[in-house]
């Protein structure tokens, strides 16, 4: 009896997880949410020769939300547009919006274009752009305080209002971004979940597989500019860098993005492979500790001086990011090119630290001063592959010249933490993106006050020249201030910029023409990009 | 029976609760501020410049202020009622993503699973049989290749291998059917056989040097009718608790080889969900794999339980 | 009774048994000459570690890899030393049959008993179970075994020790093989036990009419069993002859001194150890024990002597 008792259960487990199995397959069979239309006829269009674009890249996408994943439906999928576009230097230029203009401090008005579609059909009205903003406010509450936008108002069919709570001079950046794409309001079902993500771009969402992590959308027949030069483009996740670079060598996918640096020219040298390297507008820099002996100036500058950045680029990064003179990529309009930062010049710096004095009294190699030696730690993370190598080459620059330095690689999270309760940390080497607001400046903005308490910096000089700067409405004016600004930073050397970020591109052969755009967060396909 | 049942649902319930108590504090205690962390993985990008605004407001809408062990009390509540809570980077509940991965896992781990049973348990008897010759030899140095390799670089070779030079197998994904499940299993597998072939190999020799083996040779049994009418029921039991052992090992191994190959199973989702500290996804994940380790134990138990009659024929009847 | 005896089973020639190990190689068996006749029951007498069941596993081919075998031995005239375990696989069961030692372990605990006696029926009558079973049964009653036929059904843990050495004779028995090797039947049980076993064993083998080569370190064994008696020392015969002759009237200072010690005559046991068998000494094998022991001794091996009367003894003073 007991036996059949056990026999039984047996029988009951197994056949329960293969049925909990078979159902919850079944279930995905349906599930992988929004739909998935057309794909009967994409498969079609395939036999006739498809122009398809397949991408491989590392990062998750997690949902197709137009607001939270707006960096994907807007710069990688192209399916929402901004009011405000940007040009290859990052200037700005009409989107959705054709023109806008202040009335005053905190009133602008802008106009909409007209005769544009939604992917659904519905026209795009200012009702309809009201909507879609209060819509990305409301899910994400840090956009409307970034900005002190306070009000949006439909004014006019193709007129919207939008009300400042203070002055912003630089309203119209604000607006480009990657979260405000202009969606339709179909885009959510009544419980505020996203079904399809509708908006207006040149090609339209087709398919997500929640559970691949894989997306599809197609091109929009009825786009409004010019029509797309492919057909379809599937963005496919794949974590491991290694693997990525795999994935376009058998041809899996037309194009990696981010592979490992060491491999960049093994893959360049394969026939059918071409590999492309482009700074972008993120940047590798560090923060110094206010709180030690970086709180001298000559100190500071004499760390720039002695760090090579020219063999960094070469040696480290493989040639992928250049080495930076100042917090902004050259090819952005408002960097000030005649910055011309700290050339290698280690003599330099050992005569700037000599001058407060630093030197090596006792011959240990080592430079000290008041008995204490120089030593102090690099804290940087590895999700950047990039970084941890970095401050190892800084590490290896600075005992040239006499500084005992330490590397701490840690979670980035842990950063913060390990800021306030250490007192040996001398570096924070991060990077940052500084065109995420395409402002002359938002970026510089981190170096306010305000922004570098954590690293113990407090210089009134810069933060009045950054609230002027700010709330200048002229552009050109601005710009200017911006440069004198960036000249000011470079100079005071309270942040060591290193290299550029770059980013590379694997391409299969069959794809040419692929214009790089500098405002991508991790990458952008041209529209006009060529695929045999 | 009953009891025994009864006895084995209290402690595993017992274990899932310490194991998610653990996965909570320790989350908790990680360095990062998940506010911040939150935001790197959703709005802004790893290394973004992000205001103390933007996190006081993060803490609002998730309500990340209050007492930890509230926090915890409230996700209990829900847990025990069968709502796991919301997935922040997702924006979707738990529990849906989890029927929506797990078959995945399930798929891959079971495949993986009985696979290299099917094939570690006749090698290890194989190399008993054979023992000190040169089949026993060369699988012993390829298990011992095999076990010293970690799972992800495994991976990478076999792509390079299969996929870039030969172009046999698709790199990673799950696009072609079954040829895209042949390496991430063959990688599980290869985790898991060398072990298993050992513990096979070595129940085999203790079971071949047994007074009963003998005896049925002196019956006229030859060695592998031995085997099969002695050997089997007597050199499981260690095979039976040593796989469920591998069973839990490769639900967690997934999370490595998943990643690699890019299979949308829990492993992903696990990975995900510690990067961006998203508490209740990896409390999701952590209790499904304890839960899935749990299970197998049982079933090693109760199959462990069947073959040997002492458990059923109770203390035994003396005459 | 007088010509059956002289028809032969086996004719044992000079075997050698070697163990090979690490350091060298060890012999357990040595030059071991013996005939077993049809239908007698042959008893080998000796302490452990004096290669009794070692021999015994050599004639059933069934020591462990690292032995090797070295003289002829003839089954019916076959000879089964060379003879392929494929051949040989075939005597087993049927012509030749074991009843190991130690119960316990012999019994395999998975598997019901009746089952285990059964195996070697099906094995090599290739009758239906319903026949096989019958006669499973049958055979467990002449065993005087209780609880039939439910014991049959029962797992050797549910058994007791005499119970299971029962089983394990019925296991040997059950397809009435011409040759049977008992190995220590009574070792591990107690003296109920003990001389219930015997009692059975006798009256099973001479219902049965089997060979039987009786391995036991017990005179008492030996003495209600056998009809002949080899009594082996460190790996060598040193007296055999008639029952009567070697357990009453012992010629060799060794089993002189095995009589002495049983507790009927006084406990007066041999000084000394059997040595191990890798420190096997020079000369006579027992001359460092042996209270006769002269020079001679020492320095020459001694050869067995006949006496006469199908009685050999192993030492140069064998008339005194």
């Amino acid at each position: 009896m007991k036996k059949k008792a056990i026999s039984l259960f047996l029988a009951l487990t197994l056949v329960l997880s293969l049925t909990a199995c078979s159902n919850s397959d079944n279930g995905t069979a349906e599930e992988p949410v929004a739909t998935k239309t057309e794909t009967q006829n994409s498969e079609e269009a395939e036999e006739e020769g498809l122009k398809e674009i397949i991408i491989s890249e590392q990062w998750t996408i997690d949902s197709v939300d137009p607001v939270s994943q707006g960096k994907v439906m807007n710069q990688k999928c192209r399916v929402t547009e901004l009011l405000v576009e940007t040009d290859e230097r990052m200037n700005l230029i009409p989107g959705l919006a054709s023109s806008w203009e202040n009335t005053d401090e905190n009133t602008w008005i802008f106009k909409i274009q007209e005769g544009i579609q939604f992917h659904d059909g519905t026209a795009l009205n200012a009702e309809a752009v009201k909507w879609s903003l209060d819509n990305a406010f409301e899910i994400s509450p840090s956009l409307v305080k970034r900005s002190n936008i306070e009000s949006v108002e439909a004014t006019g069919d193709y007129e919207i209002t939008i009300k400042t709570t203070q002055p912003n001079a630089e309203l119209p950046a604000y607006l480009h971004d990657a979260s405000l794409g202009i969606v339709a309001a179909s885009t959510y079902d009544a419980d505020g979940n996203v079904t399809t993500p509708i908006g207006t771009g040149p090609f339209r969402f087709e398919s997500f597989d929640e559970a691949k992590g894989e997306l599809s959308v197609v091109k929009n027949e009825e786009y409004w500019g010019t029509l797309p030069t492919y057909n379809r483009l599937v963005i496919r996740m794949i974590t491991d860098e290694s693997v990525r670079a795999m994935s376009v060598e058998s041809g899996e996918v037309d194009i990696a993005v981010d592979v490992p640096f060491s491999e960049m020219e093994a893959l360049d040298s394969k026939d059918d492979l071409r590999v492309e390297c482009y700074d972008t507008n993120r940047i590798y820099y560090g923060y110094f500790n206010a709180a030690s002996m970086f709180s001298d100036k000559n100190v500071r500058q004499a760390i720039c001086y002695a760090i090579d950045r020219d063999t960094i680029s070469k040696e480290v990064l493989y040639g992928c990011g250049t080495p930076a003179s100042g917090p902004f990529n050259s090819s952005i309009a408002w960097s000030n090119p005649e910055i011309e930062g700290y050339k290698y010049n280690p003599d330099k710096a050992l005569e700037l630290l000599k001058e407060v004095g630093w030197e090596d009294t006792d011959g240990d190699g080592i430079l000290d001063k008041d008995g204490k030696s120089f030593s102090f730690d690099i804290l940087t993370f590895s999700s950047r592959p990039g970084l941890p190598v970095m401050a190892q080459a800084m590490q290896a620059m600075l005992s040239e010249i006499g500084i005992q330095v330490e590397v701490k690689v840690m979670d980035n999270n842990a950063i913060n933490e390990e800021m306030e309760k250490s007192d040996t940390w001398g570096i924070n080497l991060t990077t940052a993106a500084a065109g995420l607001v395409p402002s002359s400046v938002y970026f510089l903005n981190s170096f306010s006050s305000a922004n570098t308490e954590v690293y113990g910096y407090s210089n009134l000089e810069l933060d009045e020249m950054l609230a002027a700067c700010a709330a200048e409405y002229d552009q050109d004016k601005r710009y200017e201030m911006s440069k004198e600004i960036q000249a000011y930073i470079v100079d005071e050397a309270e942040e060591i910029f290193v290299c550029n970020y770059g980013v590379n591109y694997v391409f299969h052969e069959n794809i040419t023409n692929f214009k790089f755009n500098v405002e991508a967060r991790d990458w952008m396909l041209n529209t006009d990009i060529e695929i045999d | 029976m009953i009891k025994y049942i009864g006895k084995r649902v209290l402690s595993a319930a017992g274990v899932l609760l310490v194991v998610s108590m653990l996965t909570f504090f320790v989350m908790q205690m990680t360095p990062g501020d998940t506010a911040y962390v939150m935001l790197t993985h959703t709005f802004f990008g790893t290394g973004d410049l992000i205001t103390q605004e933007d996190l006081d407001i993060a803490t609002e809408m998730y309500d990340l202020d209050r007492p930890l062990t509230v926090q915890y009390g409230e996700w209990m509540l829900g847990a025990l009622k069968g709502d796991l809570g919301t997935s922040y980077i997702y924006k979707k509940p738990v529990m849906d993503l989890l029927k929506l991965k797990l078959p995945y896992t399930c798929i891959l781990g079971f495949l993986a699973f009985f696979l290299g049973l099917l094939l570690a348990v006749p090698l290890g008897i194989l190399t008993a049989v054979y023992r000190n010759r040169f089949l026993d030899q060369a699988i012993r140095i390829g298990s011992v290749l095999a076990s010293s390799v970690p799972g992800f670089w495994l991976g990478l070779i076999l792509i390079m291998f299969f996929s870039v030079k030969l172009k046999w197998l698709p790199v990673s994904g799950m696009n072609e059917g079954l040829k895209s499940i042949v390496l991430p299993c063959v990688t599980l597998m290869l985790g898991m056989m060398p072990v298993m072939i050992r513990v096979t190999r070595s129940s085999v020799l203790d079971v071949m040097g047994q007074d009963y083996m003998l005896f049925a040779k002196a019956k006229g049994q030859s060695l592998f009718q031995a085997l099969l009418h002695h050997g089997v029921r007597n050199l499981l039991p260690p095979v039976i608790t040593m796989a469920s052992l591998q069973m839990g090992n490769i639900l967690g191994g997934s999370v490595v080889i998943e990643t690699v190959f890019m299979w949308p199973g829990i492993g992903n989702l696990l990975y995900n969900s510690i990067m961006a500290k998203d508490t209740n996804m990896l409390q999701g994940c952590v209790l499904t794999i304890a839960l899935g380790y749990i299970l197998s134990m049982i079933c090693a138990d109760i199959l462990n339980a069947a073959l040997n009659p002492k458990t059923y024929r109770g203390g035994g009847r003396m005459a | 009774m007088e010509e059956e005896q002289t028809r032969e089973l086996w004719r044992i020639e000079r075997l050698q048994v070697f163990f090979k190990t690490r350091g060298n190689d060890i012999m357990a068996v040595n030059e071991f000459s013996l005939s077993i006749y049809q239908g007698e029951r042959l008893c080998l007498l000796g302490e452990s570690g004096c290669g009794k069941s070692v021999f015994g596993m050599a004639l059933l081919k069934l020591l462990p890899e690292n032995a090797e075998v070295l003289g002829k031995a003839y089954y019916k005239g076959m000879e089964t030393v060379g003879m392929s375990e494929k051949t040989f696989a075939r005597l087993r069961g049927t012509e030749i049959a074991v009843i190991p030692q130690g119960a316990g372990s012999s019994l395999d605990p998975t598997m019901r008993c009746g089952k285990q006696v059964e195996e070697c029926l099906r094995l090599h009558e290739k009758e239906n179970s319903q026949v096989c079973r019958q006669k499973v049964l049958s055979l467990l009653k002449r065993l005087e075994l209780p609880r039939l036929p439910g014991i049959a059904r029962d797992y050797p843990f549910e058994l007791s020790g005499g119970m299971k050495q029962r089983i394990l004779v019925a296991a040997g028995i059950v397809c009435h093989p011409q040759f049977l090797l008992v190995d220590e039947p009574t070792k591990g049980l107690d003296w109920g036990c003990r001389d219930k076993v015997i009692t059975l064993l006798k009256k099973l083998v001479e219902d049965e009419e089997t060979s039987v080569l009786l391995i036991t370190h017990d005179f008492n064994v030996a003495k209600s069993l056998a009809d002949r008696v080899v009594v082996m020392y460190a790996g060598e015969i040193v007296e055999y002859g008639m029952r009567e002759d070697v357990l009453e009237r012992p010629v060799h200072p060794y089993s002189k001194g095995l009589l002495a010690a049983l507790p009927q005559n006084g406990f007066q046991a041999i000084e000394g150890f059997s040595p191990p068998l890798d420190q096997i000494p020079k000369g006579c094998r027992f001359h460092p024990r042996c209270p006769h022991a002269t020079g001679r001794c020492a320095q020459e091996h001694p050869n067995l002597t006949d006496l006469g009367e199908g009685r050999e003894v192993r030492c140069f003073y064998a008339e005194g």
